[in-house]
Parts: structure tokens; C-alpha cells; sequence
């Protein structure tokens, strides 16, 4: 089987005992484009960090070209040949585009003080470039190209060097369509040399027209691969084959009821990230938003949370319209975000476990003078983390500490604390395992009950076990807006990649 | 399972105290060996008058430790009190050479410092100057204008007639009136920092300024009022030291840059993060290192020397400072929460 | 479209705005020539010329560990450390002069040695290290004489021709100061060494994972900033005739950093590098020498420093801020 250019056998990966990758297999022909799919947590990402060397695997074999090879990190990968573009190419922005190129590598005589003669780069770069039919002009700083010239010259990076496997990843989502265009000649010229090209995205149509055969990831393994031909247009077929059987056991009973309306956005625009949003927020209902990156939701999490200013459109409160102008504001009227970045939105991980509980509203354990009564805080603090379920319960344990599902809970508690009565969950249960986020949902299910309660997320399947009315959004718009019961995970799904269900 | 986990933890906990701890006491333990050591070497270091005069001089330098400490606290570097300070020192001297009341004058010393402070705060809170390079910039600035009341001489008419000088060796109970200015200051500092929810704000801010914007912390209040708080503190260290010399001099406050947060930063790596009773005890440490060896009529440069030595161990020693400095180099890419461990 | 990138020089390049700097510096020349005798006293100019120079080789080294984002306030410790321990070895230890010379410079390097160990391997800010040893420096450098200058007794002319000679009416050291920055010029726009030193500055993550050894680099950039400081000293001392405990009034650091931010704003539109800063350090020479010469008090002088200081820092981030990758609504 050495006509394979890559194969991964048997790769495991687990992290803090949570299994990421469980035995997968996957094999890349040499000048194939071959698209990895899988829903968020599924495992492609972690994948390809091992084979872009950011991660070890635990167990498992990594055969290039018939060698089986170590990479041990990302200067192996790349020494191998292994090339990865990510989404948001690291660059140098006032550096020119050949010098980009040609980072760390402008000359083959060793030593820091090398003369580099930037017209010889600068033709080197140009010779590479020819080859492909985009035009880039080498000599800007990359700060003043778009995305895809960006892309670009992180793939003529790779190519500078010796390059056989091309891993990108998410490279579209900042793509204009023509843009895209371009980057797809230049992967059929890539693939005509022999080079191999590991996709990774979630839009489905693009797959369709740049692949040649398809894996489908789903909960650390690989489920399928086949050659895109066979699976046509079907692409509900492969919406299925993503999300599996439906764990419904995992999601509590919904008990929905209509209580008051807490929260009405109408017309909310912000830049050209979000256009003309407009939902309801009730007590007693859990509204799901679905969006993947590059759909608005997080800007739009944030527009709500006071954040940012709105550029259109307006926010009532219990029908009184609302101008916030910060987090504070949006605390003091009721509102709270419990954010997708834990460690760098959600916490201070130096500190312990009541200071981060308190710290949106330390009103409540602070005496007339403002010092903190130390006392209420441990009780009021402890009850709440009791309720929740949080361990190790120790308020004055430092939250780095704990695990990401309890981390996760601390948040929640910080917002619960606040008393809000508009709660906004942005990606809940990322990076929490299985049954910390029974435990969340549970949580939420419950809250809902006397809070209005927004879930955004990027997992559908989470979407359609959790919340009474759905919408999903791409590119800024809402392309779905229904009850619960009247849309398929996989009709979600698809709302939010491509925009419709068809 | 349950228990296992249990007892994992506390196992971690009796180790975090233990690892926690043991600073704190080698600390204890260095300080109580100084006071013996000179105490053998010289009898007249624990005479109740040199503990006064002891005590006197810590006071300035642990008034400049208090107002770098919450600087530092909200996680930024303030190089321009030296200066700063020494203009409000200047001020004071100027008015009261110009028969203004002592009282007054000290206010408007005060004033003019705390307005640089302000500034400071808000160009680094808001505008998001760089800190060092910017009170660079307005330290450079104060001391231009410090230099505008007397062409850089030294100011001392009425010094002594004012009554400064009756402040500065005014003793209440005992104890010198420096004194207890400075223990009343570093008390409401460590109300405000310790105590208060103002001092939650304050950790949260330099922790992680993002996370407490999250969650309803107005960060830049509280970057401006540690600035305006350090000008506070340092404007009345000069004025003080101004009192104390019976005149008014433009360097007063220069050689308090490193007197000033070697403190704060032995304090952390005593206690692990940065405090207002760490910055006074290591205060008190080094001052009494240094009473010490004035006594011994050891040459200031010699003690001077040691200072940045200690100071030097104690940043090799201090891991907080060591993680944020590689937290701060890390270049900030894209929010992307699942990064670390999913998918 | 002009062939000429950003990188090649090109003579219609020198009236783009950004090296406006220097027209300033001609205007202010010309000014001041005009309007003073004084100014325009040639032994006046030389003197103008000597400083420029020995303060350009101090902060050579500056330059480039702002340029990385890093920060050094003991350079003038250090140079004053140095210069205390030549003095010291020739006139205590009866040390020949030249190896006198030789072992300062050695010391005041291995400072750099600690101050880069600290900032690069052990991730301490810079800041509070380089404060502590400089610090520390300036103790040691007062101990050596109990806090008084050493003049140094030696028969050697060629410290005084290096010191006090011309080459065509231009100071010896001026001169040596130009060469200098001349090399680091070359050595900082067309080799790896300025490459990766931008990179780093701009951009530590992707400058880390195009393989760079950041950790070396800055480690070495430390140790080079001590070192100029070094040679910097010796030639203070050379000057001045004696070892010296404190140069330029404890003022020298905040006259180095306006150097180098006024020197950001030419040429490399709001990068550091080091034809900026010399021309920087000479304007800040002819302003404070014109200063002077008026007989206006010296405050005047701390506060056009200062202004230039904080329009050069205010201009260099906003410059900055347009060259930060921008994210989706960066939350501050």
C-alpha cells in the first residue's frame, strides 16, 4: 500500500483521560484533495495538530511516502514536508510578502549576520508564484493584502520549502467567492505536482467542488470515507453520517412555557458582521442560535453583552428600549454572557473560586462601607457552588485548579450570582467532558425556568436536544427561525453551512 | 472513584500550603537573623531612638512602595514618579517660601502631583500608551517643570519657620508623626486593596483585563486611580523627605525609583502575589538592612549594592512574575476557546 | 508600478515625510547658525559632534532592544561601571592600561550577560531586571572610589588622539561613531540578524514558529546593548580623563529612549533603527548645546525633551495599532 503519500494508522490522542482520537485511520493519495469533515469536538483538529506536530499522539503510526516518521514537533512536520495553513496565517504585517516567504530561511549560508540580497528573494518568490495564476504583488507589506492573498503567500511558504502534504484548514471562511476561485486553481495546480491536500472545512458545498474523496469524523473516529463522487449531492447523507445517533439521554426533559418576554432585539446590525437580527427572549423557553465561525454569533453575543455598540437596530428589556454601554450596564439591566473563551474571557485562574463568583456583583456581599464581608460571601458562595455541583468545593482554592467542566460551572455561578434574568450562553459545554455537561444542560434546563435563557453554539446536535425554539445563522444572517420540534439537527446543521437546508 | 479524588486534593492542598508557606516563613526567618546580627554588631541598634529614626526613614521609601504597588497591581510599570513627585515637592516648597500656609501648600504639592498621575492613568488606561515609555514621557515633563521655581536650586525660605519642620518631628505617643502617616496610608491602602470590592477590581484589572471587563469591571477607572494613587503616595514620600531636610530639592524623588519596587517585588515573591502588608514588610526588611549598615557608617553605595542583589534574587524567585512576563509575550491570536483541548 | 519595494533605496525617497526628521534637524542647523555666533563657533560645533558621538555609541544597542520590545534602563550604569573599574585597575591595581580597558569592557558586558539570561530565559521583564542591576551597577560603581571620580594618570596618546583628535577637522570619535552606525546600518536592513530582529519585534509567535531561536537572539541583543554601553564608558572616561560613578546626571536613560523614539519616526515610519536614532541624538545634541548657549534654564530643556518624547511614543503606537492584526472585535 505504499501508493498512499500519507497514512495515519491507529492514532489515539486523550487529553486529561477525555479520548479525542480512538484509533483512527486515515489514508491521503498522493495529488488528492482529500476534505476531513466532522462537527466541532469531533476530533479533525486534533488530528491535524498531531500531524502538524503541535500535539503527540499517544499511540498510533505516521507513514510518509512508505517511511514510517516521528513529529515530534512543528519544525519535524515541517522538515518532512508537512505544510499547514491555518485560517489566520501568522505573519510578519510590515514585512513584504517574499520576506514573509522567506522567514527564518533568507539565505543557505548559516550565521545572523548573512547578507540577504531581497532582489534574488524577491525573484525566488516571484518563480514560485508563477507557477500559479494568482496575482500577488510580492513587494507590499502583507498588512495591505486581503485574506486569500494573505493565504497565499503562507502557501508559498509552505512550497519554499519541500512540501508533499498541504493541510488547510478553515482556509475559506474569509473568503469572498471569487477569492475562493482563485484559491481553488491554485490547489488543482498544487495537486497536479503530486502534492496532497488535506481540506478542513465545514461548508459543504465548497467540499463538493474541490474534493476527491471525503472522511467523516465523528466522536474520535473515523466513521466513513469515500470518494466525493459517490456521495453526489446528497449532502444530508453526510449531515447524518457527522452527528451519528442522536445521544438524547444527554439532554434533559424539555419543559417549555411562555412566561414574559425579558428580552426583544429587532433589527440589530453590527458592521458587516451581523445584518438585521431580530428575536425574542422568553422565561420559561431556551432559544438556540447556531453559527459556526465566521457566522456572527460571537459579535453578536457580544453586542448584546454591552460590549460593543450596536451600528443599527435596537434592544428592548421588558419593552423598555436599552442603550448598553458596557458589560456593567448589561449586568445592571439583567444581562449576563457566560463566554466561549474560558481562560481568557470567562476567568482569573490566579484567583480563587468566590473572588471570580463575586466579581460581577460584589454588591451583594460587601457591607455599607464597601469592604467585603468575608463571612457572607464563603456562605452565599458555597451554596451556590453546592447547588451546582462544583468540585472540589473549596471557595478559596485558585479555579486553575479545576477541571474544564467545573471551570466552566464557576462561570455560570458568577452569572447566577448576578440574579440576571437573561442569560447568554456562548458555547457552554466546549471542552467539558460528557458528564459535566449532562450536569451544565441540567443547569440550564433549570434556569430557564424563571430566567430567559439565549443558547449559541456551534454543535447542533446540542441546539436541537436543548432548546425550544431554533435559529441558525451564516454570514450574518438568519437563515432559520423555528420551533424546536419542527427542524431536524441535520436541517441545522445545514442552515448554518451553507444557509438552507437543500 | 469519589474518594480517591478527594483525597488527591487534599493531599494537593496540604502541598500548596506547605509550598505556599515556606517563602513566608524563610522570610520571617532572614528578617529576625538581620535584627540579631546587628543588633551583636551594634548596641545601639535596638535603642528606642534609633528605631525612631529607623522607622522615620522607612516611612518615605514605604510611602513610594505603597504607590507602586498598586501600579503594579494593575499589572503596569510607573517610571515617572521620581519625578512627578519631586515636582509636587517642588510646589510645596515654592508656596511656602511665598508665605502660603503649610497646609495649603502641601494640598496644591499634592494636587500637582495626583494631576499627573491622572494623566499617566488615562493615557495608558484609555489610550493604551505604552506604560514605561509614556511616564518616561511625563516623568521627563514634571521634571522640566520642577526645574521652573527656583532654576533648580534648592528652596528653603521659610522651611523652618512654617511649621513644616514641626510636622515632620512632631511625635504623637511616642511615635514620630512620618510614622504614622505612613502606617495610616498603608492601612487605607490595604482597606482598599484587601478589604474593599475596589480591590477585587483592582486584581482583576492587572490579572486579566480581559475577564474582568467580562465580568463588569471597568478597567480603566481602575488603571487611572492607580496612577492618581501612586502620584498620591510618591508626591507626599517628597514632600516629606523635603520636611525632613528642611528644604526644597528638584531630585528629591529620583532616588526612590528602585527603593520603590524592590518591595513590591520581594513582597510578591514572598507571598506570591503582589500585597500591601508584602510590600510593608519587605519595606520594613530593607529599611532595617539598611539602618543596619548606616549605623555601621557603612558607605550608602554598600547597601545600595545589596538592595539590587536582593532585589535580583527575589525576581528570580518570584514565579508570578516569571508567568505573567511569559503570558505577556505571548502574541494575542483570534478567541478561539476550543483550541487547547477539543477536537 | 515602481519597482522599488519598500526595502530598496531610491533617491526621491528622501522628501517622502517621514524623513522629515532630517529637514528638521537642517532647519534647526540653520536656524540656529543664523541667529547664534555662538552656535556657529566651530569649536563649538565640535563639541557638538564629539557628544553626538559618544552618546550614539551608548545607545546603539538601545535601538535594537526596543526594536525587539524589550527595554534596558542600565546602559548608563553600566557605562559608568565600566568606567570606574578602568580607573580602578590602573590606578589601584597598577593594571596596564589597555588590559584595564579590555576587563571593564568585559564587566560591563557580562551585565548584558545577566540582564539577557533574566528578560530571555527566565522571562522576567525587562524592566524591573534592568532597573535592579543597574542599580546594582551603580553601587558597585561607587564603591570602588567611595562615590568620587578617579582621574586616571597614564602616558598614553592614543586614548587623547582617540579621544580629542580630527580627521579633517571632523572629531576622531564622531567619525568612529558614523562607521559604526554605518555597519549596523548594513547589519541591520540586509542581513538575517535585522530581519529576524524586526520579526521579533513584530511578531514573537510567528517569528517563534518559523523556527527563529528567539530566546539567543535577545539574549545577545542584551549583551550588545551592554556592550556599546561599555565601550561607551571607556570613551566618557577617556574624555573626561578620570573613572566617573554617574554620567550625565542620572539623566542619560531618559535622554537615550528620546533618542531612539525620535529616531522611530525616520525612515522606518515608527520602527526603531538606527539611522533614526542618530539622527536623534544629534538633534538632541545641537538642541540642548543651542539651549544652553541662550542661557535659558535647563527646564526647558527637560520639557522639549519630554514633549518630543511623548509625540514620538504617541506616534509610534498609533503607527503601531495599524500594523496589529485585526480581530473580531477585540475586546480591549
Amino acid at each position: 500500500m505504499t501508493d498512499y503519500r500519507l497514512e495515519m494508522k491507529g492514532i489515539s490522542k486523550a487529553f486529561f483521560g477525555v479520548k479525542a482520537l480512538d484509533a483512527v485511520d486515515f489514508e491521503l493519495k498522493p495529488g488528492e484533495t482529500h476534505a476531513l469533515l466532522g462537527i466541532n469536538g469531533a476530533g479533525k483538529s486534533t488530528l491535524i495538530k498531531i500531524l502538524s506536530g503541535t500535539y503527540h499522539k499517544d499511540a498510533g503510526a505516521i507513514i510518509l511516502d512508505g517511511q514510517t516518521i516521528e513529529i515530534n514537533s512543528p519544525q519535524d512536520a515541517m522538515n518532512h514536508g508537512i505544510a499547514t495553513v491555518y485560517q489566520d496565517p501568522e505573519m510578519i504585517s510590515s514585512f513584504t510578502g517574499y520576506e514573509n516567504i522567506f522567514l527564518g530561511f533568507e539565505t543557505e549560508k548559516k550565521g545572523s549576520f548573512a547578507r540577504i540580497d531581497r532582489k534574488k528573494l524577491h525573484a525566488k518568490a516571484q518563480r514560485i508564484l508563477k507557477q500559479f495564476p494568482a496575482k500577488v504583488d510580492l513587494t507590499r507589506p502583507v498588512l495591505e493584502l486581503n485574506a486569500v492573498e494573505q493565504e497565499i503567500i503562507a502557501i508559498l511558504r509552505a512550497l519554499s520549502r519541500k512540501m508533499v502534504v498541504l493541510v488547510l484548514d478553515e482556509p475559506t471562511s474569509i473568503l469572498t467567492e471569487n477569492e475562493k476561485q482563485v484559491l481553488f486553481r491554485l490547489m488543482d495546480l498544487l495537486k497536479e505536482r503530486g502534492i496532497a491536500i488535506i481540506y478542513i472545512s465545514h461548508r459543504l458545498e465548497e467540499i463538493f467542488q474541490v474534493a476527491d474523496r471525503l472522511t467523516v469524523i465523528r466522536d474520535g473516529q473515523n466513521v466513513a470515507t469515500m470518494e466525493a463522487k459517490e456521495v453526489g449531492a446528497d449532502h444530508m447523507a453526510i449531515a447524518e453520517l457527522m452527528l451519528g445517533e442522536k445521544m438524547d439521554h444527554l439532554y434533559p426533559v424539555k419543559t417549555p412555557s411562555v412566561g414574559e418576554e425579558m428580552l426583544a432585539v429587532s433589527g440589530l446590525s453590527f458592521e458587516d458582521r451581523f445584518q438585521d437580527i431580530s428575536f425574542s427572549a422568553r422565561i420559561g423557553q431556551i432559544l438556540g442560535i447556531f453559527g459556526l465561525v465566521g457566522s456572527g454569533v460571537e459579535e453578536l453575543s457580544k453586542v448584546i453583552f454591552g460590549l460593543v455598540p450596536s451600528t443599527r437596530g435596537k434592544l428592548q428589556i421588558r419593552g423598555r428600549d436599552i442603550q448598553l454601554r458596557s458589560p456593567r450596564d448589561a449586568i445592571q439591566n439583567g444581562i449576563f454572557l457566560i463566554p466561549g473563551d474560558r481562560r481568557r474571557e470567562g476567568l482569573i485562574d490566579v484567583q480563587p473560586l468566590a473572588f471570580n463568583v463575586s466579581l460581577a456583583s460584589l454588591r451583594r456581599v460587601v457591607n455599607f462601607f464597601g469592604f467585603i464581608r468575608r463571612k457572607k460571601e464563603k456562605k452565599e458562595v458555597s451554596e451556590l457552588i453546592e447547588q451546582l455541583a462544583i468540585t472540589p468545593a473549596d471557595v478559596n482554592l485558585k479555579v486553575s485548579y479545576l477541571s474544564g467542566g467545573n471551570q466552566q460551572k464557576v462561570v455560570i455561578s458568577k452569572g447566577l450570582f448576578t440574579e440576571a434574568q437573561i442569560y447568554i450562553f456562548l458555547e457552554p459545554t466546549a471542552g467539558v467532558d460528557v458528564g459535566a455537561k449532562a450536569s451544565i444542560y441540567n443547569l440550564i434546563r433549570q434556569l430557564s425556568d424563571r430566567a430567559a435563557v439565549i443558547l449559541i453554539s456551534s454543535d447542533c446536535e446540542e441546539i436541537s436536544g436543548m432548546c425550544d425554539h431554533v435559529m441558525a445563522m451564516f454570514k450574518g444572517r438568519v437563515t432559520l427561525d423555528e420551533a424546536v420540534g419542527r427542524v431536524t439537527p441535520e436541517e441545522i446543521l445545514l442552515c448554518g453551512v451553507k444557509g438552507s437546508t437543500t | 472513584m469519589r474518594r480517591k479524588r478527594k483525597y488527591n486534593v487534599t493531599e494537593k492542598k496540604m502541598k500548596i500550603i506547605a509550598v505556599e508557606t515556606r517563602p513566608v516563613a524563610i522570610f520571617f526567618l532572614l528578617l529576625v537573623l538581620i535584627i540579631i546580627v546587628f543588633s551583636v554588631l551594634h548596641d545601639q541598634f535596638l535603642s528606642g531612638r534609633n528605631i525612631a529614626t529607623l522607622l522615620k526613614h522607612a516611612s518615605v521609601a514605604a510611602m513610594f512602595a505603597l504607590g507602586a504597588t498598586f501600579v503594579v497591581v494593575v499589572g503596569h510599570f510607573d517610571i515617572s514618579f521620581p519625578m512627578v513627585s519631586s515636582l509636587a515637592g517642588m510646589t510645596t516648597s515654592f508656596l511656602i517660601a511665598k508665605e502660603v500656609h503649610v497646609m495649603p501648600s502641601i494640598f496644591a504639592g499634592l494636587t500637582v502631583g495626583v494631576a499627573f498621575g491622572v494623566i499617566n492613568g488615562v493615557a495608558i488606561g484609555v489610550f493604551k500608551l505604552p506604560d514605561i515609555v509614556t511616564t518616561i514621557a511625563t516623568g521627563a515633563i514634571s521634571w522640566g517643570l520642577a526645574w521652573i521655581y527656583s532654576g533648580g536650586a534648592y528652596i528653603w525660605e521659610n522651611a523652618l519657620t512654617s511649621g513644616i519642620l514641626e510636622i515632620n518631628d512632631a511625635i504623637i505617643l511616642g511615635v514620630p508623626l512620618p510614622v504614622i502617616l505612613m502606617v495610616s496610608l498603608f492601612f487605607i491602602g490595604f482597606l482598599i486593596l484587601h478589604q474593599s470590592r475596589y480591590g477585587r477590581g483592582f486584581y482583576a484589572t492587572g490579572d486579566n483585563r480581559v475577564a474582568a471587563i467580562f465580568s463588569g469591571v471597568n478597567a480603566k477607572y481602575y488603571i487611572v486611580a492607580a496612577f492618581a494613587f501612586c502620584a498620591l503616595t510618591t508626591s507626599l514620600g517628597a514632600i516629606m523627605s523635603n520636611a525632613s531636610q528642611g528644604s526644597g530639592s528638584v531630585r528629591v524623588g529620583l532616588v526612590f525609583l528602585l527603593p520603590a519596587y524592590a518591595p513590591v517585588f520581594l513582597g510578591n515573591a514572598v507571598f506570591r502575589k503582589t500585597t500591601i502588608y508584602g510590600t510593608f514588610l519587605a519595606a520594613m526588611f530593607i529599611s532595617t538592612m539598611l539602618n543596619g549598615f548606616t549605623l555601621m557608617a557603612v558607605p550608602y553605595y554598600y547597601s545600595d549594592f545589596i538592595i539590587g542583589i536582593v532585589l535580583i534574587v527575589a525576581l528570580s524567585l518570584s514565579t508570578d512574575i516569571v508567568v505573567k512576563g511569559r503570558k505577556a509575550k505571548r502574541s494575542v491570536r483570534l478567541p478561539n476557546a476550543n483550541e487547547e483541548v477539543v477536537s | 508600478m515602481n519597482k522599488a519595494d519598500s526595502k530598496t533605496f531610491h533617491f526621491s525617497r528622501l522628501f517622502q515625510p517621514q524623513f522629515g526628521l532630517i529637514w528638521l534637524l537642517f532647519a534647526m542647523l540653520a536656524l540656529f547658525s543664523l541667529t547664534s555666533a555662538a552656535f556657529r563657533n566651530p569649536d563649538n560645533l565640535l563639541e557638538i559632534l564629539r557628544a553626538s558621538g559618544i552618546n550614539a555609541i551608548l545607545i546603539l544597542g538601545l535601538t535594537w532592544i526596543l526594536a525587539i520590545g524589550e527595554l534596558d534602563v542600565s546602559f548608563a550604569d553600566v557605562a559608568a561601571l565600566v568606567s570606574m573599574i578602568a580607573a580602578y585597575l590602573v590606578m589601584k591595581s597598577g593594571v596596564p592600561l589597555g588590559l584595564a580597558i579590555v576587563a571593564a569592557f568585559v564587566g560591563g558586558t557580562l551585565i548584558g550577560a545577566i540582564n539577557g539570561f533574566m528578560a530571555a530565559y527566565m522571562k522576567i521583564p525587562s524592566l524591573i531586571t534592568t532597573i535592579a542591576t543597574g542599580f546594582a551597577a551603580k553601587a558597585v560603581a561607587k564603591i570602588l572610589n567611595q562615590g568620587k571620580p578617579l582621574a586616571i594618570i597614564t602616558n598614553s596618546k592614543l586614548v587623547y588622539n582617540f579621544v580629542f583628535g580630527e580627521i579633517l577637522g571632523i572629531p576622531v570619535l564622531f567619525l568612529t561613531a558614523l562607521a559604526i552606525y554605518i555597519i549596523s546600518y548594513f547589519l541591520q536592513d540586509h542581513t538575517t540578524m535585522g530581519q529576524h530582529l524586526y520579526a521579533l519585534g513584530e511578531n514573537r509567535q510567528a517569528t517563534r514558529e518559523a523556527g527563529i531561536k528567539e530566546s539567543k537572539i535577545v539574549f545577545y541583543y542584551f549583551i550588545l546593548n551592554a556592550a556599546m554601553a561599555s565601550v561607551a564608558g571607556i570613551l566618557v572616561t577617556a574624555q573626561l580623563g578620570s573613572g566617573v560613578s554617574e554620567i550625565g546626571g542620572g539623566t542619560l536613560m531618559i535622554q537615550g529612549f528620546t533618542a531612539v523614539f525620535l529616531g522611530a519616526l525616520v525612515v522606518k515610519a515608527g520602527k526603531h533603527n538606527v539611522i533614526g536614532t542618530f539622527i536623534g541624538v544629534v538633534i538632541l545634541a545641537v538642541l540642548v548645546n543651542w539651549i544652553t548657549l541662550l542661557g535659558w534654564p535647563t527646564f526647558i530643556v527637560w520639557l522639549t525633551r519630554g514633549a518630543m518624547l511623548i509625540t514620538g511614543v504617541t506616534i509610534v503606537t498609533l503607527l503601531s495599532y495599524r500594523q496589529r492584526t485585526v480581530s473580531l472585535l477585540q475586546v480591549e
